[in-house]
Parts: C-alpha cells; structure tokens; sequence
C-alpha cells in the first residue's frame, strides 16, 4: 500500500482545499520513502495523521469503543473554523488515493469522507477512478478495516510521543488485538469463531430443527394427553367413589329392609293362608276335644270309683238273679214234688227234702240280700258301653289334645312370622328407594366405565406419543450422531485450538528474535546485551538482561521507552509482512541524540516502502536531515497564517529550500 | 234319685263362667269333669254342714249331666244310699265345687285336659 495523494477539505487548520502528495518519487534504482513534513507546533502536522488515520479507519481512529453521536460531534469539531464562519453548514471532506493490491490486483483506490454539520459522513469508494455505488458506507468501510485493520493501524500510524505507551503497558491489551491480526493469528480465531457459529447456530441445531420442533410440539401434546388421562382418572376415581358409595347404600337399604322382614313379607300370605287353616284346624279340634269332654269321657276321670260302681251293680245283678231262680224255683217245686211223688213214693219225701234243702239253702243265701243299685240288666249293659266308651274317649281326647297342642305351637311360631313381616305398604317405600339406588348405581356404573375407557384411549394416544417421542429422540441423536461434520468441526477446532498455540509460540519467538534485532539496532551500546521475552498468552513484552533478569519496564524512561516501542513496531512490521506506510507524527521529541541517531539512521529509512515523518524543526534539524536526505522523496512546510488561522503547505523544508535557493 | 232342676253354689257358678271364658268348655261339661274328679278323690260330703245352692243358673238334670246322668246317679247313690233326693242334689253340687277347685284356674283347654288327665 502507498499513499498517493491526501486531499483536505475545511479540515482543521486547513481552509479550503489542499492536496498532497504523498507517492514517493524516485531518483534512479534508489528508492526514497520518506516523506517529511515540517511544521512549527500548531501548523498542522497532527491533523495530517489525523486526516490519514480518519480516512482509512474511521470512527476506530478514535478508539474501539466510541458512539456514533460522540463520532459525528468530533467530526464536525475538525471543520475548519473559518469555514464555518462563512458557512454553518460547511461541509468538510478527505480524500486519500493510494495503491493496494488486494485479491491479486494492482488497484488505485480514493477513498473519500464527506461530512456537513450535525448529519452523517458519506463514505465513498473509487476503484481505478470508478466510483464503487453499489458500497454503501458500512460497507466501504468494511473494506478498509480489511485493508488496515484497526489495531494495526495504531502501530503504523501514531504519534512518536504517545506510542510510549505502548512500553508501559503490561497488561498486553495493547499489543495483543495488533499481534494476533498482524501474526494472522486472528485468522485462525475467527476460523474458530465462524466453527463455533456453524456448530451453534447453523449447525446441529438448525438440521435438528424441525425434529426438534417436532419433539417440542409432541412433548406439548404429550403433556396435554397426560393432563387429561390424569384429570380422566380423577374423575373415574371421584365416579368410583360414588359407586361404592350407592352400592353401601343398597346393601344398608337391603339391611334395613331384611331387618323389617322383608323375606317374611314375601311368604305374608303364605303363612297368613296356613295360618287360617291351622285356625280352622284349631277350631275343630277344640270342637271335638269338647263334644269329647260333653260325652262319657268325665266317667274315665273316676276308675277307681267307676270299678268299684261296677262291683257292686255286677253284685247287685247277682244278687237279682239269685232272687229270680228261687222265685222259679219255689214256683217250681210244688211240680217237682208231685213228679217225685209219682217216680217215687216211699223214696220221694227224702228226696224232696233233699232237693229242698239244697236250694233252700241257695235261695236262703240271697234271699237276705238286697241290691243296693237296683237297675235294669239293659242299663248294666249301657254303663259298662259308657265305661268302655269313655276309657276309648280318654285315648282320643289324648290324640286330640296332642294335636292341638301342635297346631297351637305352629300357629304361634306362624304368627310370630306373621308379626314380623311388615305390610307391604311399609316396605314399598323402602323398596323405591331401593330401586331408585340401583338405578343410580347403575347410570353411575356406566358414567365409571366410559370414564375409564376414556381414561384407557388418553393412556393409549400418550403412549403413541411417547413412542414417538422416543423414534423422534433416538432421530435427534442420530441426528447428532450421524452428523460428523459436527464431530469434524470440533475436531477442527481443537486441531485449530493447538495449531494457534504453536503458531502464537512461533511468532511470538519469531518476534523476539526480530525484537532483539531492531532493538539492538537501536539502542545504545550498553544496551546490547538485553534481549526480549514475549509472554505467549498475554503478549506482555519484557526485556531481560544479560543475566536473565526481567528488567523492569517502569522503570525506564520515556525515551527509552520510545526506542522500546519502536523496536516493537519494527519487529512487528517485518514479522506481519503487511506492505503499509507509516505515519509517524513528533518522532524525536524525548530522545537524546544518540537514539535519534539510531532512529534516523536505522528505522526511518528501513521503517517501509512509505515513511511520512511529522516533524518540528528541532527535531530533524539541518544534520539530521542531512542524514537522512538521501532518503527523502520530497519535503513540506506548513505553515500557519495568523490572520486567516488556516495553514498552508509549501514544498520544501525548513532549510532545504533555502539551501536549494542558496544554491 | 236327683231332682228334675238343679243349681250350685253361686261361687262355684261363677267359677265355671270363668272357667268357659278361658277353655270353652260349658258349666255344664265342666261341672260333670269336677264331680267326677271329685268322686274319684274320695271326696264325702257331710249333709249335716250347710250347703247354700245359691246359683242362678238353674237347669233340668239331663243338661246338667247328660250322658253321664246314670252313672251320677248311681256313684251319688252308692255313696250316700240313704239321701234324699235334695240331699243328693246338694252332695253333688258340693262335689262339683270341691273338683272344680284344683281346675278353675286353667288357663286354656290344653291346660285343663293336660291337668285333667295327669291328675
């Protein structure tokens, strides 16, 4: 890269337009890079680096971090005053032409910033005199960050005095986002970046995206169905409960109405028909055990006195027939009497005496007695038919007695039944209410049942899910699996992650080892021995002495820590290979001449193809820039007019002009 | 032999009342029961104590008997041969006070033919 020409328009000190040029001319084969602008303080050497630092990096020439309002506000600070004391709304511009070769091809690039009061800067880009349209701003700007990157920049383009800083910083931060861009370290962060991005972003997630998305609405479903079949099963169980419920109040009403006769009833007329033949039988048996008792039966309830009634009829009866034999015996006798008197005459007066003295004797025995009970030989016969009858009537009213005795006994045990069972009147209440019961069981039964196979089906579709769920889970991880590309991408990474490490160590020797050479080509004598450590990882740069003893590096001075910091940029440049002129404003000014001997002789000349100095005239004075003329293109004043406060450019130096005219 | 119209003692009468509420069985039937048990107890009567047949219920012979008005006759008759006939009236209305004395209080007919028998 080379700059061509820098056109400033009402920028700071200067009014109007001013162009420079900027290519170095050469003399022959001789190169001459240098090109030096000299200006007293306040002629306007630092707006130069400011315009060529704004042109190329933007807002990031004010730092990493600054608001698009604090940027614009700064720009329109850099309109030149008296331009805007004619004008409000004068607009300001730079321009900067250089050559690059960018993607293989030799390009001239212009490169032109417009601002006007309170709006935004136009960024415009010409490629070989052809305005690029189709870059917007950003996108110009895009471009110039890959041209010079902006931690770069800092190290090509910066003030003499300010780089200092450089040296005292041991955090790194300083020389890290420089080193890692200039080492192309960057490159391979960013490879790891764009790695992580792909695996995050465009990676496995987006070619799972739709399983995913797929699971997610399955899982949302699933939880849905599972709701449900839980809410199901609650209401089954709530429904089951009231079932049980009904079915212990059927059995306590089945209880109730067993406990109120309920089986008795059934039998009621049963046993109340029985009971009215047993009534009828009862009846009839008292009838015949009474019509019994009214008959001869008392007569059997005195044997003793019957038997001895019996005797003594059957005696009397006697007695009368002995009355009667000798009453027909006495009639008798005279006949016998005269017969025997006719058989027998001498023999027949024995005879009849003996006859009557035998019956005599017989009818003699009862002709003193006397019935006492005197009945007829019919009613003997009918007592002793009663005393048969009533001994008969006796075992019958016994038989009778017995069977009414039964009867009694099962009438009784029937009408306890009878008393039991209730009127069907009162059980048909309980009856209703039990048959109201069953028939709510029964709807409750059926509700229970659809709940349950509802319950059943939501168990069935969450298990459908959950299959699902599962081909698409096993999917994702195959998914995951098959994906090598993500396995290779991590693999790439840490392959990236080591390669990084060992080339950071490689550069960062490579460095140090470019460190100690231009350090050494500008240091002073005595400091020849040191030698520079690079921590890898923080890139903290430290010098170490002859013994191995890391110097402290707050504690030398601001020019050596000049000197430090150009060994660093030096080194920096060699080891980038990055072809960028270097702008370097106040070079000298904390040096003692021994190092700006160093510096004059060995850096600038050697700094890059393109070396633009800012100097005072106390800095490149006659003998310095004596020294350094073989090397110097061509040369500018600036000078600062204090009655226009603008600044203009002559070409020439301080004393070279004068010289020249002297000649 | 015994009159034609007899009658007891008015308690015994009553007592038979009772007796019918409780079995059925008619004074009648239950006074020959009595008598009869009585004679068979050895129960005699003594015509010289004073006997009121004080009874409103005032039947022919054959009623009160029936069946067994013979044989009433002749155990009366065989017991106290030499009674007359009003005397026999009495004795008879005292046996059927002395046996209705062990079977008035029976609650129902079972009852009385149990006691009736066993006895």
């Amino acid at each position: 890269m080379i700059f061509k020409t820098l056109t400033l328009n009402n920028f700071r000190v200067f009014n109007g337009q001013t162009t420079i040029d900027l290519d170095p001319r050469k003399e022959g084969m001789f190169e001459r890079p240098i090109i030096l602008f000299g200006g007293l303080n306040g002629a306007g050497k630092t707006s130069i680096l400011t315009a060529i630092r704004l042109a190329l990096l933007g807002k990031r020439a004010l730092g990493a971090v600054i608001t698009k309002k604090d940027y614009l506000s700064y720009l329109n600070e850099q309109t030149n005053k008296t331009a805007t004391k004619a004008q409000q709304d004068a607009e300001s511009s730079i321009t900067l032409s250089f050559s690059h070769t960018h993607q293989g091809k030799h390009n001239l690039y212009e490169v032109t910033r417009k601002w006007q009061l309170e709006s935004d800067e136009k960024l415009t880009l010409t490629i070989n005199g052809e305005q690029d349209t189709s870059l917007n701003s950003e996108q110009v700007q895009a471009f110039l960050h890959e041209i010079v990157p902006p931690g770069i920049g800092d190290l090509f383009f910066f003030d003499g005095e300010k780089i200092a800083e450089l040296a005292e910083d041991d955090t790194g931060s300083y020389l890290k986002e420089a080193v890692q861009k200039l080492l192309g370290i960057d490159i391979i962060n960013r490879l790891s970046n764009d790695l992580d991005i792909y695996l995050k972003g465009l990676g496995a997630e987006t070619a799972d995206k739709d399983t995913l998305k797929k699971i997610k609405a399955a899982e949302d479903q699933k939880k849905q169905i599972t709701q449900q079949v839980n809410t199901t099963r609650d209401k089954a169980d709530s429904i089951g409960a009231q079932l049980t419920e009904l079915k212990n109040k059927i059995a306590a009403k089945e209880h109730e109405i067993q406990a109120q006769g309920g089986a008795w009833a059934k039998t009621k007329d049963q046993e109340q028909a029985k009971a009215s033949e047993l009534i009828e039988l009862e009846k009839e048996l008292t009838a015949k055990i009474r019509q019994e008792l009214s008959g001869s039966l008392p007569m059997a309830l005195a044997p003793t006195a019957m038997q001895s009634l019996i005797e003594q009829l059957t005696s009397d009866q006697q007695i009368k027939q002995a009355k009667a034999f000798g009453n027909e015996l006495v009639q008798a006798l005279p006949n016998l009497e005269s017969a025997l008197n006719q058989k027998f005459d001498t023999q027949s007066s024995d005879i009849m005496a003996t006859v009557n003295s035998y019956f005599g004797q017989l009818v003699n025995q009862t002709a003193l007695a006397e019935p006492k009970l005197d009945i007829s030989d019919s009613e003997f016969a009918l007592i002793n038919a009663q005393v048969t009858e009533a001994s008969q009537s006796q075992a019958l009213i016994k038989e009778l007695s017995t069977a009414l005795t039964q009867t009694q006994n099962k009438l009784s045990s029937l009408s306890i039944n009878i008393e039991r069972a209730p009127d069907a009147a009162d059980l048909h209440e309980l009856y209703t209410s039990l048959r109201e019961l069953e028939k709510q069981r029964d709807t409750t039964s059926k509700e229970y049942i659809s709940e349950l196979l509802k319950a059943k089906e939501f168990k069935a579709k969450e298990l459908e899910l959950a299959k699902r769920l599962e081909k698409d889970y096993s999917k994702l991880k195959n998914n995951h699996s098959a994906d090598k590309a993500v396995e290779r991408v991590e693999l790439s990474q840490y392959v990236l992650q080591d390669f990084k490490h060992a080339l950071t160590e490689l550069r960062v020797t490579q460095l140090e080892e470019l460190f100690v050479k231009a350090y050494r080509k500008l240091a002073r004598k005595e400091d020849l021995k040191l030698s520079a450590k690079i921590d890898p990882t923080s890139f903290d740069v430290n010098l170490v002495d002859a013994e191995g003893v890391i110097i402290n590096r707050k504690s030398m001075s601001a020019g050596e820590k000049q000197i430090f910091a150009f060994a660093i940029l030096e080194a920096l440049g060699k080891l980038s290979g990055k072809v960028l002129p270097v702008v370097v404003d106040t070079p000298l000014g904390r040096l003692d001449s021994k190092h700006r001997d160093k510096l004059i002789k060995h850096y600038f000349p050697e700094a890059s193809e393109q070396v633009i100095l800012l100097s005072t005239d106390t800095e490149v004075d006659e003998d310095f820039y004596q020294a350094i003329e073989h090397k110097v293109s061509h040369a500018f004043e600036i000078e600062f007019n204090q009655h226009t406060n603008c600044s203009t450019l002559r070409e020439g130096y301080f004393w070279a002009e004068l010289a020249q005219e002297a000649i | 032999m015994l009159p034609q119209t007899m009658w007891l003692n008015k308690a015994v009468e009553e007592q038979l009342q009772t007796l019918k509420g409780k079995t059925g069985v008619t004074p009648n039937v239950a006074a020959r029961i009595a008598f009869f048990r009585s004679i068979e107890k050895g129960f005699i009567f003594n015509k010289e104590k004073d006997y009121k047949l004080s009874g409103s219920l005032k039947l022919d012979k054959f009623t009160w008997l029936g069946k067994t008005q013979m044989v009433t006759e002749l155990l009366l008759k065989q017991r106290y041969p030499e009674y007359s006939d009003k005397e026999l009236q009495t004795a008879w209305a005292a046996h059927v006070e002395d046996g209705i004395a062990t079977i008035r209080n029976q609650r129902d007919l079972v009852n009385l033919i149990h006691n009736i028998n066993t006895a």
